[in-house]
């Protein structure tokens, strides 16, 4: 992969990534923007050089936005999704950009200990769902399974309303947990039921710092 | 499904016996290109087992593709860390099976994606909502 790309370039690549086709509301299914995913993973590149040359894991993972935008910076990606139908659409999307490094897992991660051996990843970053709707606590869940599976850092979104649980919960289990990054996240009409024609919600970036 | 993602896929079973490494059953696979970078492949070296990605090179009809045992100062082999480079990263499995050597549970790959849905779960993730919403 040419791993010189500057955000634009990034951005660019990342507008030709097809989103889900018959999205799924209690999955919480709608892709992070591409001009956002872009941002993220060039500024954890930059700042923290935690996507070049590391092998990098996307919780529910979707259509593969964040795993493919990081391969194109020169991570080595997994993702991982539930939905079989949206790793479809993931796989039509790597080969539409000519992305090789990057394989996809179909599994739960609420049970991830069952098919992933733990420690084996330097980075995760994921965008899980948010858990403010009947699926209460699942981004927590989201980030025990991450806990398990990375030996280094863990980038994860969460909306800014669940700041103080999420710092808490970071703290609860003595990993050093900041919010890097608040971020107005820009939600297309995926679901028909949304009157207006997409919803702005704000979202933080947090960093949570796994040691040995 | 490359071979770097057999090395890390089990099937941890809740009578705390391990299925691992899965036996690996291809009918169609694809060479990729990958990009080389050496600084990855010595770190995933301390993190893989090398024993089985022999095994699975084995199981897909490969085995005379690396040396059974990992080489001395294997990063000054150029040969060698290329090879590994191929092994790990660049031979797609695109159809075939993930098989758990404890139980015989079977995890098919399909279009190159290795379903580790057990069947509960599967169910859960078709088309319509959760029973209980
Ligand atoms: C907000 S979307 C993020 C999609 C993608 N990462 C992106 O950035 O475009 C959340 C994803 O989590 C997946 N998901 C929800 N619950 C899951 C679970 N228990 N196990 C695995 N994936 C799950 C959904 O299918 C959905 O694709």
């Amino acid at each position: 992969m040419c791993t010189g790309l500057s955000e634009k370039e990034l951005y660019i690549s990342l507008s030709q990534i097809d989103g889900y086709h018959s999205p799924k509301l209690y999955l919480e299914q709608y892709i992070t923007p591409p001009n956002i995913a872009a941002t993220i993973i060039k500024f954890i590149d930059e700042e923290y050089q935690d996507i070049r040359g590391k092998n990098l894991l996307d919780l529910g993972c979707g259509t593969g936005m964040l795993s493919i935008g990081s391969c194109l910076l020169g991570s080595h990606s997994f993702g991982i999704d539930v939905c079989q139908r949206a790793l479809g659409v993931a796989r039509e999307n790597i080969s539409r950009l000519g992305v090789n490094d990057v394989d996809f897992i179909c599994g739960d991660i609420t049970n991830i200990k069952q098919f992933f051996i733990p420690k084996k990843i330097d980075t995760v970053l994921m965008n899980p769902p948010f858990g403010t709707k009947d699926n209460y606590g699942i981004d927590i869940k989201f980030i025990d399974a991450a806990i398990s599976v990375s030996c280094n850092s863990i980038y994860s979104l969460h909306k800014t309303t669940t700041r103080k649980h999420i710092l808490e919960f970071g703290e609860m289990r003595k990993l050093q947990t900041n919010v890097l990054a608040e971020i107005r996240f820009n939600i297309d009409n995926t679901f028909k039921f949304h009157k207006k024609k997409s919803v702005d919600i704000d979202v933080d970036l947090i960093k949570f710092e796994v040691c040995d | 499904m490359k071979l770097i993602t057999h090395n890390i896929l089990q099937n941890n079973m809740k009578d705390g016996k391990k299925g691992y490494p899965l036996v690996l059953q291809a009918t169609k696979i694809d060479k990729v290109i990958a990009e080389f970078n050496q600084e990855f492949l010595l770190r995933m070296l301390d993190r893989l087992e090398y024993h089985v990605l022999i095994h699975a090179l084995e199981m897909i009809g490969m085995k005379d593709f690396l040396p059974i045992i990992l080489p001395e100062n294997c990063s000054e082999d150029e040969a060698f860390m290329k090879n590994l480079h191929h092994a790990l990263l660049e031979i797609d499995i695109i159809e075939g099976e993930l098989i758990c050597p404890e139980s015989g549970r079977k995890f098919p790959i399909k279009d190159g994606i290795p379903n580790m849905l057990l069947t509960d779960e599967e169910e859960m993730a078709v088309d319509s909502e959760p029973k209980s919403k």
